[in-house]
């Protein structure tokens, strides 16, 4: 697979990377790491291969994605500075934190948290990871938007985020170190990946 | 004499590798190998128990749900709290877990097996007005044949007709398929990697209209099942009458059971459930399951032989990969030292031999119409078959199930994390037998175990030298044409093999692990 990489990436036009494991390492990468594992960026970057890779991060990720990122390719060429963020992932689907739409704001801007699951309520309390995550899940939704992550209940796991797993886990404890409301803010200075 | 490799398998879940030694035209020997592993107990390591559910749902995107279910089992489990789930929580699970099962067994036989049998180039002179026939009709006229070609040829014996027939329930399966998922997101949040199971129950509160929602969708599924899918097995089996008597493996079957139909019995090899536990041989009686029983053979896999014959409760692997004779990442589980093959089959066998009337009915209208003896259960055909009638048994349950439900009634129970414990969570694949198990140490994963159906089926000799499933299912079989093997792949694909979880590694002492050889 490394030989393909390499081999194949040399010459492509640009390389798509699907998925948190393609674009970060995601989990066969988590601690520790026993196969080695490291995202494509890396990969072609250590080969001194300088081909643009664009990261749809996601476990999974969304086939919206992927296909709206492969169609943009095709029809208007490969993406210019100012669509792809620090990640490498098109602004148009991982532009807004997942905080920023989600329904259940407003119990989080008024101190209402869910105190288990099942619970009506911000499910910050139980590890939600959506004040750090960038995904249009809240609007976008999966399985032709019949529900989502947070719609059924479940704190998010931070999926299409490059912390994903390590720094993100464990996936029901809460995010520390977190200044209420101004979470977002927070945020913005990343955190180094190891 | 010669050997047939074929390296990968193509229409199956993962990196398998066929090694056929024929000679005369039968094959005499044959190697299942697994190839690729990521090492996923040594990832759990360490961390909090809690998020077991969330990584080993990454063993596989194509069964995400099973591991997510034997995951939330295990912890129930090992957290002292398997008999308090609450109604609701114990339904949603099997509602989840059943819409999992039924797509999944659509997609094996329509998107994985179907080609196979049915050739798809007869579209090529379709006449008619379906549109997705005409779609794939111009696909073949502009000679765009990938990925239906490169294929075997010399042995599509349908109907041009039939054949065309099943090309455009292929495409319907498609939307049928994302429907069952829609009902697996509609309770599990999505999927693949749902997020509703957990464990002490599941986090998606019922409403009524989730539950019209769901509802439709099952009647649309339970419609395709009885008039298309089932139809199409039949159909296919007609026509190829002697894959019943090609493929029969090592008739012994054993089956964990799946979807609990009582909460309140923390022993889940006693506990009531749709499929039962047990194992049974071609005589089809029912044998209890125990548990005791599971060791792991190594002595054919990468793996140092001081670890042969554990039980996976107490599983510990130390990878070799410069082993004398070995060539399979996949280790040999065994039941009381026989080889065992676990599925739908298996399932529906095992359920059977327990007397329960609806299964006894369906197989044996099968057998009927077909004027043969339960042995050919233990066939390509008969795989095939019973995966279907599994998918029929579960869909024509659920929706008593969904209507159980009660709305305001609890879903989920708290729970402490201990500061020790052991747990097991067993249950069903729609692959076959699925068992997790976990060893809680300071609030910590010590030790997280799979063993997989796949792993079962596609394993490698035992340290008796007794093949594995698939081998000894492909082993005396005579090969028409030995460049165009479709005994062989027809064979394998009927145990419908999801290698991504057959193969896994555990490195307590973290040593520096092999290069792995990469497809």
């Amino acid at each position: 697979m490394l030989e393909r990489v390499e081999s194949l990436g040399k010459d492509a036009l640009a390389v798509v990377a699907l998925g948190t494991c393609a674009a970060f390492g995601g989990i066969p990468a988590a601690n520790p790491n026993p196969t080695g594992c490291k995202g494509v960026r890396a990969v072609l970057d250590s080969k001194g291969i300088a081909t643009p890779v664009v990261n749809i991060p996601g476990c999974p990720p969304h086939p919206d994605w992927f296909v709206g990122t492969v169609a943009s390719i095709l029809l208007f060429g490969l993406p210019k500075p100012g669509d792809l963020d620090d990640e490498g992932r098109p602004l148009v689907f991982y532009g807004s934190l997942i905080h920023e739409n989600c329904p259940r704001r407003a119990s989080f801007d008024e101190g209402k948290f869910a105190k288990k699951l099942g619970e009506a309520g911000c499910l910050y309390e139980l590890g939600c990871k959506g004040p750090i995550t960038y995904s249009d899940c809240p609007t976008r939704m999966w399985n032709n938007g019949v529900n989502w992550c947070i719609g059924s209940g479940a704190p998010c796991s931070g999926c299409t985020q490059p912390e994903f797993p390590d720094l993100v886990a464990p996936f029901y404890e809460k995010l520390t170190d977190v200044n209420l409301p101004t979470i977002g803010e927070y945020w913005m200075e990343k955190k180094e990946v190891k | 004499m010669g050997t047939i490799t074929i390296d990968p398998i193509t229409r199956i879940e993962g990196h398998l590798k066929i090694e056929a030694v024929v000679d005369n035209g039968v094959v005499k020997e044959t190697k299942s190998s697994g190839m690729l592993f990521r090492g996923f107990e040594l990832i759990l390591k360490g961390r909090d128990p809690r998020d077991a559910q969330v990584i080993t749902q990454r063993i596989c995107g194509v069964c995400p749900q099973s591991h997510g279910i034997a995951a939330a089992l295990n912890l129930d489990s090992a957290f002292g709290i398997a008999d308090k789930i609450p109604e609701n929580g114990r339904i949603i699970r099997n509602l989840i877990q059943g819409a999992h099962h039924i797509q999944d067994h659509i997609l094996h036989f329509y998107h994985l097996t179907a080609l196979d049998y049915v050739d798809v180039t007869k579209v090529a002179d379709y006449k008619g007005g379906d549109s997705a026939l005409n779609s794939i009709k111009r696909f073949i006229e502009r000679g765009e044949l990938a990925p239906f070609f490169p294929r075997y040829e010399g042995d599509y014996r349908l109907s041009a007709e039939l054949n065309q027939q099943a090309v455009a329930h292929y495409v319907k399966a498609l939307e049928i398929r994302r429907k069952g998922q829609e009902m697996v997101a509609m309770f599990g949040g999505k999927i693949p990697h749902s997020v509703g199971v957990v464990p002490g129950g599941v986090t998606e509160v019922p409403t009524v209209d989730k539950i019209a929602s769901f509802l439709w969708r099952l009647n649309e599924l339970k419609d395709f099942i009885d008039n298309v899918y089932i139809p199409d097995v039949l159909a296919v089996a007609e026509v190829y009458k002697d894959y019943f008597e090609i493929g029969a493996g090592c008739k012994n079957l054993l089956s964990y059971g799946a979807y609990e139909l009582d909460g309140k019995e923390p022993d889940l090899t006693r506990r009531k459930r749709l499929f039962k536990q047990g194992v049974v041989s071609d005589d089809l009686r029912l044998e209890e399951l125990d548990i005791g029983k599971i060791t792991e053979a190594v002595k054919y896999s990468w793996y140092a032989n001081s670890t042969m014959g554990l039980h996976p409760a107490q599983g510990e692997t130390e990878p070799e990969d410069d082993k004398k004779d070995a060539y399979s990442w996949i280790k040999s589980p065994r039941y009381g030292g026989k080889v065992y093959e676990v599925g739908p089959l298996a399932r529906i066998a095992v359920t059977y031999a327990s007397g329960n009337s609806i299964v006894k009915e369906l197989v044996d209208s099968v057998l009927k119409r077909f004027k043969a003896s339960p042995k050919v259960l233990f066939s390509v055909l008969g795989r095939h078959a019973a995966r279907a009638l599994a998918t029929k048994f579960i869909a024509d349950s659920m929706e008593s199930w969904l209507l159980e439900l009660k709305i305001g009634e609890p879903i989920y129970t708290e729970y402490t994390i201990p500061e020790e414990a052991n747990g097991m969570g067993l249950t069903e694949a729609a692959r076959g037998a699925l068992g997790h198990w976990i060893e809680i140490k300071d609030k910590k994963i010590a030790n997280y175990q799979c063993v997989v159906p796949t792993t079962w089926n596609a394993s490698p000799k035992d340290d008796e030298g007794n093949p594995g499933p698939i081998e000894q299912a492909i082993i005396g079989t005579r090969i028409k044409d030995e460049n165009n093997p479709f005994e062989i792949v027809r064979i394998v694909r009927s145990f419908d093999p999801c290698i991504a979880c057959a193969v896994h590694l555990i490195a307590p002492k973290c040593r520096d692990l092999c290069k792995f050889k990469v497809l």
